[in-house]
């Protein structure tokens, strides 16, 4: 396992994150591979654009008159600020549904004043406040559309979640059998698929309209949804919603549970995963901006703004920053391999 | 590096977390190892309870009266709950000093149900809520009893940190000049040594504790009675350290440390133990040190079955369905039979 990213204090390295990279371009070609590109993965919660293609390609967007914010938190794992639960609470009032349906379990909001504001206004949380409610709720619409019932959608049984299986099995050329399911931390199926067809779906979406599949109407509209609304993937100070902002759009991220990241990039019409073996988000975000500067995805002044997820200070409880998490790999064939407890002095430029 | 734990969801690894161990005796001999032994790995907060020994050699501890609560507290990462803030309150009253001598920096409580009352009544955290102000609060005392200045004792250049390094050099055997430091969490100097120096400190922290004829024998014993008579002071409650010390009575001291490191000292072998997750990921910490004292016969099997729980640790998700479990896969007796590799079916 290839080490992608190490942790240091002062100048050595403390920890250190392995992991995998998977680059596939629209004619399926991979530009770039660190690690087996067929290990196999959970999509998680970067599975759910291609979720939301079966929405968009049902007509219930237009049925319900769901509008693209709505849709890019559909999309989203989002941190439960207000705007969210507005957007969530307006599908389910589009489709005449109670909230009370959500069957995502309930968490506290990610955001800390969300957060901090439930508890002392001595509230619960509610499954509303769930980061994946958003997508629920585009579930829920789905139901309503095609008249399935509510019970137990989450179930792999139900016929939602079987036509859900039918699209990606179509996507990835596959028959529905050929891909096993887990459970999502939300309680919705998710399918197994290796880093390679992670990738490629990626590259459908930054696709989008140009792709010559049955779906790329879908994919345009979730693009420029999850393009044009950043905020809602993800929120404030959050780095999906800080990369679409800073890339003004020509970037699409999803993060993943358990050290899964997802982009669309659809300039280049590339499409990456990459996961970190030991599922730590803290090891993703730099190797993402490692990897951008690297396929010349990101230009100088959008790095310039992501500076702060390209290399994240490690700060103790007196504020005093004592390492960085720093990217270690190479996309070339050499690279020296980082080791625990070696010296790396920290250099922005390498 | 070896993959130690694995997380499985369904029946798919979907993520591995490798890792180094060392076991050792009193006399440096290399029991079982996995990985590089000679890997420097960050101390952190196992160091604990080797830098609180010269408080207690010197005199300081006794001095200023300190209690087995109070010097469990200095070996500890504390929750910061009630019954820890008043200990940590308690030492400081018995220095004549108070909260604003303590340089460990403001941390939130890693006790859940304290923190969110802090939230919920308005309240800031303290310095007392930091984990390591029990730490700092032992450091004081050798300063205070030493005569030097305390603004800058955490600085490694202090009279106090020399000292402390000066202990952590005899306990691992290395030369107190060559061992690098940096700075912990806290603000204090951390130590940068191998595993298995590591895990001889603490082989000869419970060795001491238990030969007489030792020079380091009473402050030793007194580390050792200290964390066993009071688990509770050295984490918290429903914390790993704390249950593994309650469980086990008088049997093994355990300590955690920052960043997935893991340290254990037994008594009868008079073993030193030191785990190392290479990610850092404490989730991973848990699972392979009860692999190890299972693996070490050191649990009986009413003690493994309390203690299950942290041994493969069940994941559940938000609708609260198990969806996978924490599993250690390695072997110290015999190697694994293979390696693990991610997306496989378990």
């Amino acid at each position: 396992m290839e080490p992608l990213v190490a942790l240091t204090r002062i100048n050595r390295i403390e920890s250190m994150h392995t992991g995998f990279i998977c680059v596939a371009d629209s004619l399926d070609k991979t530009i770039l591979s660190i690690g087996d590109p067929n290990t196999r993965l959970y999509l998680r919660s970067s599975g759910k654009p291609f979720i939301a293609v079966a929405l968009v390609n049902s007509g219930a967007l237009e049925a319900f008159h769901i509008s693209l914010p709505e849709l890019a938190v559909i999309c989203s794992s989002h941190a439960g600020e207000d705007y969210h639960l507005e957007a969530i609470r307006s599908i389910l009032k589009k489709a005449g549904i109670d909230e009370s349906c959500l069957d995502c379990g309930a968490t506290y909001p990610t955001n800390q004043n969300m957060k901090d504001s439930l508890i002392q206004k001595g509230e619960r949380p509610r499954p509303i406040h769930n980061c994946c409610s958003g997508k629920h709720a585009g579930l829920l619409l789905l139901c309503r559309y095609y008249g399935f019932p509510i019970e137990n959608y989450q179930d792999p049984e139900h016929p939602l979640q079987q036509l859900i299986l039918q699209i990606f099995a179509e996507l990835l050329a596959c028959n529905k059998s050929d891909i096993a399911l887990g459970i999502d931390g939300c309680g919705l199926p998710t399918c197994h698929v290796s880093i390679h067809q992670a990738a490629w779906l990626y590259s459908l979406l930054a696709k989008g309209f140009d792709d010559s599949g049955r779906y790329n109407k879908c994919f345009g509209l979730i693009q420029k949804a999850m393009r044009t609304y950043p905020q809602m993937l993800s929120g404030y100070k959050e780095f999906c919603t800080d990369l679409g902002i800073a890339s003004e759009g020509r970037i699409i991220g999803k993060v993943g549970s358990e050290g899964l990241y997802c982009l669309a990039v659809p300039e280049k019409k590339f499409g990456v995963c990459i996961k970190i073996t030991d599922g730590n988000e803290r090891g993703v975000y730099p190797v993402v901006i490692h990897l951008l500067k690297k396929l010349g995805a990101l230009t100088p002044s959008a790095a310039g703004k992501l500076v702060q997820w390209a290399y994240p200070p490690i700060q103790n409880h007196r504020g005093t920053v004592t390492g960085y998490a720093l990217p270690v790999f190479s996309t070339g064939k050499t690279g020296k391999t980082a080791m625990i407890g070696n010296i790396l002095p920290f250099n922005h430029g390498s | 590096m070896k993959p130690l734990v694995v997380v499985t969801r369904n029946r798919y690894v979907e993520c591995i977390h490798s890792g180094l161990v060392c076991v050792v005796d009193a006399n440096g001999r290399v029991l079982h190892r996995v990985g590089e032994v000679h890997t420097k790995v960050f101390f952190r907060s196992c160091a604990k309870p080797i830098q609180v020994i010269p408080v207690i050699k010197s005199g300081a501890a006794e001095a200023f009266g300190f209690s087995l609560k109070d010097i469990a507290i200095a070996c500890a990462s504390h929750t910061g709950q009630k019954f820890h803030q008043e200990t940590v309150l308690d030492m400081l009253r018995k220095l004549d000093l108070d909260e604003s001598n303590l340089h460990c920096g403001v941390m939130e409580p890693y006790n859940e149900a304290e923190n969110n009352r802090l939230i919920s009544e308005g309240l800031s955290p303290t310095a007392v809520h930091c984990a390591c102000s029990g730490k700092h609060s032992a450091m004081l005392a050798l300063g205070k009893f030493r005569g030097v200045d305390l603004n800058g004792y955490e600085d490694i250049s202090n009279p106090v940190q020399q000292e402390i390094l000066e202990t952590i050099a005899h306990f691992s055997g290395e030369a107190a000049d060559s061992i690098p430091t940096a700075i912990d969490g806290c603000g204090a100097p951390v130590f940068i040594l191998p595993i298995f120096s590591i895990a001889l400190s603490y082989a000869r922290l419970v060795q001491y504790a238990q030969d007489a004829a030792s020079e380091w024998h009473a402050p030793c014993k007194t580390v050792f009675d200290a964390m066993t008579a009071h688990p509770e002071m050295v984490a918290g409650e429903g914390e790993f350290c704390t249950e593994l010390m309650q469980v086990t009575k008088n049997k093994l001291i355990g300590k955690a440390g920052a960043e997935g490191v893991y340290c254990l000292g037994i008594k009868d072998m008079s073993l030193g133990i030191c785990i190392k997750i290479a990610d850092g990921s404490e989730r991973a910490v848990y699972p392979a040190a009860m692999q190890v004292l299972k693996e070490l016969d050191i649990l009986t099997d009413k003690e493994c079955s309390m203690l299950e729980h942290w041994y493969m640790p069940v994941v559940k998700n938000h609708p609260g369905k198990q969806t996978g479990k924490i599993i250690p896969v390695f072997g110290l007796k015999m190697p694994a039979e293979r390696e693990y590799v991610l997306g496989e079916m378990l």
